[in-house]
């Protein structure tokens, strides 16, 4: 028992002092490190994901609850997909702000002042159909999860997100669509 | 000698199943099967190094972009690129990547693509209103590139300002 425990010990004890003293810097010159943008962090943006990950996961709905909820006054259903693929189809009564038009005069703007308004999100990879304007996403890639952590990201606290993939045209869904599908979307062109 | 020890394995074998038993509640039987959030985590951590050995200077950008075949993608939403973008940029909104619409705007997956964003800029105006730094969404567009099979990206590194004659911003 001593043996097996020595043994690791001993190689730690060894190869720490020579970790201690690294290479001599003749071997390779080190690339310069850029100078990074001050407008962006990776780092942030993980450690934000990290965060969001447990917190998701007890936000998570299924469509009666998503659909009572939507019921309710005051309730915001955001759609966060692009304008085209908006106009072409989406859930009654949704708001439209894409991604990518996030920032924080947006966001208060199309929410409010309070950070605690309940909002429900959906996307693409809510729906079984895989065709525009609901195109299916990578699973890693899902529109959700960016909206998701966005929105958590500029202080919005009330967020649930449907959790069931559905059809279109389940007639419970309401899809509602003021511009042909077909014409308009990023596929079919 | 041996009694710290295995009394740290106990500490450790006691609090490992503890904390892993605590996770918020899920509200749902199962998960989205069409929505991977650990993979998701697992790619932008796999991109993260990636990414930083392809930030270019704006002197960099521009002698890239004039190279046969490269593309300059611009992510942000149709009407705000409408409204200004880099000259002969093309627009595909970062809602609309999926498999289909990047093959059709960019073609082979070892094409050449420039990317920039909002936070390229130190307007902080329409329309390019600046983004939370950790929200930027040259991280977005680029996480998404390599995860869709695209990988032969380069980003713009510096801050810029849309006046600047040299970056060419076309006005809609």
């Amino acid at each position: 028992m001593y043996r097996v425990l020595a043994f690791p010990l001993l190689v730690l004890a060894t190869a720490a002092p020579a970790a201690a003293h690294p290479a001599p810097a003749t071997a390779r010159p080190a690339p310069a490190a850029p100078l990074l943008n001050p407008q962006m962090s990776y780092d942030g943006y993980r450690d934000l994901i990290q965060e969001v990950r447990p917190y998701r996961l007890s936000r998570l709905i299924d469509w009666d609850t998503f659909a009572a909820a939507a019921r309710r006054p005051g309730v915001l259903i955001l759609d966060a997909r692009s304008e085209r693929q908006f106009a072409a189809g989406h859930i009654q009564g949704a708001v439209n702000l894409p991604l990518t038009e996030f920032s924080e005069e947006a966001l208060a703007e199309v929410i409010g002042p309070d950070r605690n308004r309940p909002i429900l999100i959906y996307c693409n990879n809510n729906f079984r159909e895989d065709r525009p304007p609901v195109a299916l996403k990578s699973g890693r890639l899902a529109l959700n999860l960016s909206t998701f952590t966005h929105l958590y990201g500029y202080g919005y606290r009330n967020i649930r997100e449907l959790n069931d993939v559905v059809t279109m045209d389940d007639p419970r869904i309401r899809w509602v669509s003021s511009a042909p599908a077909a014409g308009n979307s990023s596929r079919a062109r | 000698m041996l009694r710290p020890i295995l009394a740290a394995l106990l500490v450790i074998a006691t609090a490992v199943p503890t904390a892993a038993a605590q996770p918020a509640r899920p509200a749902v039987q199962r998960d989205n099967p069409l929505i991977d959030y650990r993979g998701f985590q697992r790619l932008a951590a796999r991109v993260q190094p990636y990414r930083q050995t392809r930030l270019i200077n704006w002197a960099e950008f521009e002698r890239r972009r004039g190279e046969r075949g490269v593309l300059i993608l611009d992510a942000r939403s149709e009407a705000a690129f409408r409204q200004g973008h880099i000259q002969g940029a093309v627009n595909l909104p970062l809602p609309d990547f999926n498999a289909a619409s990047l093959r059709r705007v960019i073609g082979r997956s070892d094409r050449p693509i420039l990317i920039y964003c909002n936070n390229n800029f130190s307007n902080n105006r329409e329309p390019v209103m600046t983004k939370l730094v950790q929200l930027a969404l040259n991280i977005q567009t680029f996480i998404n590139l390599v995860g869709y099979g695209y990988r032969n990206v380069h980003e713009l590194n510096d801050v810029m300002d849309f006046n600047d004659p040299r970056v060419r911003w076309v006005r809609g």
